[in-house]
């Protein structure tokens, strides 16, 4: 079996996969903001609404499954293709990589969001919210990760006039610090420990008062 | 004697034609990868400068040499031993533009070269080009402009040379080699002293071709990995990214609604 070929399909299919995830997760926002800002005002345009929110909700789901199990063959695959020395010789490697496991990270946590509460989490505002930044940001890793591919294959990516105005190298491994990534690993704990026992307070003041 | 004569100045010159017919040879492929890290052009190879791209070591001049480009332009960095150093020294590149893989070019046909020296300043290099033996023509005293920065910094027993040049410089009067993405071209490297004529080593023009990868380079010479560090980076992210989107996840459905039950 040819496992460049292989890889170009897996890396293929969970690139498009996830992009479209991404996508139907921003048409959904913009279908839902119509309906709740400017719904009742036309009714062909509330039932198109209506309509392309009630296909693309379950599209993106499938599609962020899709692309998850792609993203994961992608990267058994990737290891047979790219051989240790490209990982331990280039920066462009280890960072489309580390992108692409946060990437997969963030759709891991959208589809199990999306498991968890199905359908009803676009009716709980909060919850809906939360669901939409990890895709979005699941969505950037991927765009991310896509263009560092290109600058593997020598072909670039629209996103270099973006590296240039910010002077991002994308061959130069970005890494933390030991120390940097210990700290934030600890300050995150204790903050979201903190967070969550004042919500908890919180949230019992608010019951004992109702 | 006269026909003695002429038939040994036969043998001779049939002699001297065959040892001049090139043996044919594939010649070595030196690549300059794309790259996105543009150097400094002051003569130091700084910390990460010229780790994204392989350094080939030449024997004839004993020098390091390294090309890289970021599709704009051509980066070259040489890395030379002088017990002795003096301000005539000199490095020079020949690009064998037309294409007759031999030194020099001829004044209809000339190659294309550039030759960095301390005796030339401020900038310590020269858009030239070769019309034939010694004969080095510069680009701006031809109407041609010169296309090239350089500069050569003499460092613990080591010349260090780091050159710019332009890929394409549409010097038609410097006869300027056009280089783009994917194009190879002949390429030759001598070193010296200005003013000791011969006395000075060069490769042949068959010896090396110079090709402008489109790709980057992900070989083992390339800049080393930090495994820990870099694994350590991804868990922090895992981390942080886990983290906080079940903290909003929790925040957002156990907060009981004001008045409700």
């Amino acid at each position: 079996m040819n496992l460049r070929a292989l890889h170009t399909i897996t890396a293929e299919m969970h690139g498009g996969m996830l992009t479209l995830a991404g996508v139907c997760v921003l048409v959904k926002i913009v279908a839902e903001l119509y309906l709740r800002v400017l719904g009742g005002r036309v009714p062909l345009l509330d039932r198109f609404a209506r309509g392309v929110s009630r296909l693309v909700e379950p599209t993106s789901y499938v599609a962020a499954i899709g692309g998850s199990v792609g993203l994961v063959l992608s990267s058994v695959t990737g290891m047979g293709v790219w051989p240790i020395e490209a990982l331990l010789g280039s920066g462009t490697v280890p960072n489309k990589i580390m992108f692409s496991m946060f990437a997969l990270n963030l759709w891991l946590i959208f589809v199990a969001i999306r498991t968890k509460f199905g359908e009803s989490i676009w009716k709980r505002t909060g919850l809906a919210a939360v669901y939409v930044v990890v895709g979005l940001l699941g969505l950037t890793f991927v765009v991310v990760s896509g263009s560092l591919a290109g600058h593997l294959t020598g072909k670039g990516s629209i996103l270099d006039p973006l590296y240039e105005q910010f002077n991002i190298r994308v061959d130069t491994p970005l890494l933390l610090e030991s120390n940097v990534a210990y700290a934030l690993v600890v300050t995150t704990g204790l903050l979201v420990i903190a967070v969550l026992y004042i919500h908890s307070l919180m949230a019992q003041r608010r019951e004992s008062e109702s | 004697m006269i026909s003695k004569m002429l038939r040994f100045l036969v043998l001779t010159f049939t002699i001297m034609s065959l040892a001049a017919v090139p043996v044919a040879s594939a010649a070595t492929e030196l690549k300059a990868y794309r790259s996105m890290v543009v150097p400094t052009i002051d003569g130091i190879a700084s910390d990460g400068e010229w780790t994204d791209t392989p350094s080939f070591s030449e024997t004839t001049s004993g020098a390091s040499v390294a090309f890289k480009h970021d599709e704009k332009s051509l980066y070259i960095l040489i890395v030379f031993p002088k017990s002795q150093p003096s301000e005539k020294d000199f490095f020079g590149i020949e690009f064998d533009n037309n294409g007759d893989k031999a030194h020099m070019g001829s004044g209809s046909s000339p190659d294309d070269a550039l030759f960095v020296s301390q005796a030339y300043k401020p900038n310590n290099g020269k858009d030239a080009f070769l019309v034939g033996f010694a004969k080095q023509t510069d680009d701006d005293k031809a109407g041609g402009t010169d296309d090239i920065e350089a500069r050569m910094v003499y460092s613990s027993g080591n010349y260090v040379v780091e050159i710019r040049r332009s890929l394409t410089t549409n010097d038609s009067k410097g006869n300027d080699v056009s280089l783009t993405v994917g194009s190879s071209v002949g390429i030759g490297f001598t070193m010296g002293e200005f003013g000791k004529g011969a006395l000075h080593a060069a490769t042949d023009m068959n010896t090396y071709t110079l090709t402008v990868e489109s790709a980057e380079y992900t070989g083992v010479e390339g800049a080393k990995l930090n495994l820990a560090q870099w694994a350590q980076t991804i868990v922090a992210g895992v981390v942080l990214i886990t983290a906080w989107s079940i903290t909003g996840v929790i925040i957002v459905t156990r907060t009981p609604k004001k008045g409700g039950s």
